[in-house]
């Protein structure tokens, strides 16, 4: 019989220590290119968002890999210690979810699950591509992961607009405003093998205290 | 299978008709149809995660058209060979041919003929709701889908449920419902815009 419950939302993020905003519209930014920044006004971006300690986004995702490829939405909650990505299909029907913890990296996908030391290799085994995990939480919020930077640049707002790392080529082509911080909405990301557009829907945050 | 045909036709005044029924009427009787939806996700806790609104159209065979209006814009469209999927803010456009998604896309489901029993074994679910529904479970294991469910007023396809092995259910709702008119041709073909990337799945 169908059923279709409904129950109050949850806050079941752990570690949240204080929820910014709930589903705060995302208004476009303007994404003519601007001028350089000067090094202070990028480390000022910095500072703020370096106060981002955990974030629950939803977003639609284009994924390229030799001529093959996927569209579809994912979800994903970051904390210090554990990512949980799910991703589903245009639809809505849940392809996978990505469990990492200090611990491993688990993935389920068609009722089976899966494990390994690392998404990169997990994600590359079983979805026939490699989700970065390495530097995406950095890259996701607009910063260079702590790895070497190859090259950046950045506008008169202080933002990122290009990086290269960890052989990743990324663009920031759309950012948007939510709970005083300005953060990507349109990414894209390029390796040697692989294409990731990513629109972020939905930015929820979490805040930690200095 | 025929037997059952004959029997449903020579009873035309049968004062209850069960899901099973509605559903062998309706892809007898709908060659084509038209609607508004609103589609719903709810994750396993009952979290809503997605809503979503837009239009569909579908002719049979194998050709229909789903446009996302909000809060995205999507397009998917069924030409009768292949089914593309074309989201124009990630500016891409992912292409499968029709044969491979018959058994698992809702879409491709409802634009399919009425042998869906190759793919999906029937049950019917009795009414609630004022509809009369049934249970459609792949026969295709690796199709995202674990059940999807119909529910049928008289003839007309109200709505629909997809349940995935995840636990999400998809609720997609139709309004504004017209069946048999003569859809636009060009509505089912799919031109690839200029500069998209296209991929095959």
């Amino acid at each position: 019989m169908p059923v279709t419950s409904r129950q109050p939302l949850l806050a079941t993020f752990v570690g949240v220590l204080f929820i910014l905003t709930g589903c705060a519209g995302i208004k476009p930014q303007n994404t003519t290119p601007l001028p350089a920044s000067t090094p202070e006004i990028h480390a000022q971006h910095l500072a703020t968002i370096a106060t981002i300690s955990a974030f629950d986004l939803q977003t639609r995702i284009g994924v390229q890999a030799n001529g093959r490829g996927f569209s579809g939405a994912t979800n994903w909650k970051h904390s210090a210690t554990h990512d949980n990505i799910a991703i589903f299909s245009p639809l809505g029907a849940q392809v996978a979810t990505i469990d990492k913890t200090p611990n491993g990296v688990t993935l389920i996908a068609d009722g089976k699950t899966y494990y390994a030391d690392d998404t990169e290799t997990l994600t590359q085994k079983i979805l026939g591509w490699s989700l970065p995990m390495q530097g995406l939480p950095d890259w996701i919020i607009g910063r260079p992961s702590p790895s070497k930077i190859e090259q950046s640049a950045w506008d008169e707002a202080g933002r990122l607009t290009k990086l290269r790392q960890d052989g990743w080529d990324i663009e920031y082509s759309q950012y948007v405003s939510t709970s005083g911080y300005q953060l990507p909405q349109k990414i894209a990301l390029r390796s040697q093998n692989l294409n990731l557009k990513i629109i972020v829907e939905r930015w929820l945050l979490s805040e930690s205290h200095p | 299978m025929k037997q059952l045909f004959i029997i449903i036709l020579a009873i035309p005044t049968l004062a209850f008709a069960g899901g099973m029924d509605r559903l062998k009427a309706f892809y007898q009787n709908t060659t084509s149809m038209r609607a508004n939806f609103n589609q719903t996700v709810v994750d396993s806790q009952g979290r809503k995660v997605q809503e979503v609104t837009g239009t569909m159209q579908l002719q049979r065979p194998g050709k229909f058209r789903w446009d996302y209006n909000k809060p995205y814009v999507q397009q998917i469209v069924g030409d009768g060979e292949k089914v593309w999927l074309y989201d124009p803010d990630l500016n891409q456009v992912t292409v499968r041919p029709l044969s491979k998604t018959l058994g698992s896309s809702p879409a491709s489901l409802l634009a399919g003929s009425k042998d869906m029993e190759k793919s999906f074994t029937i049950k019917d679910e009795g009414r609630q709701d004022d509809l009369d529904w049934v249970q459609a479970t792949p026969k295709d294991a690796d199709s995202g889908f674990e059940r999807v469910y119909l529910g049928f007023k008289e003839d007309a396809l109200q709505q629909m449920e997809l349940h995935d092995s995840f636990g999400h259910i998809t609720v997609i709702e139709f309004t504004k419902l017209e069946r048999n008119q003569k859809p636009n041709a060009q509505a089912f073909r799919f031109t690839v815009p200029a500069g998209a990337d296209v991929v095959g799945e």
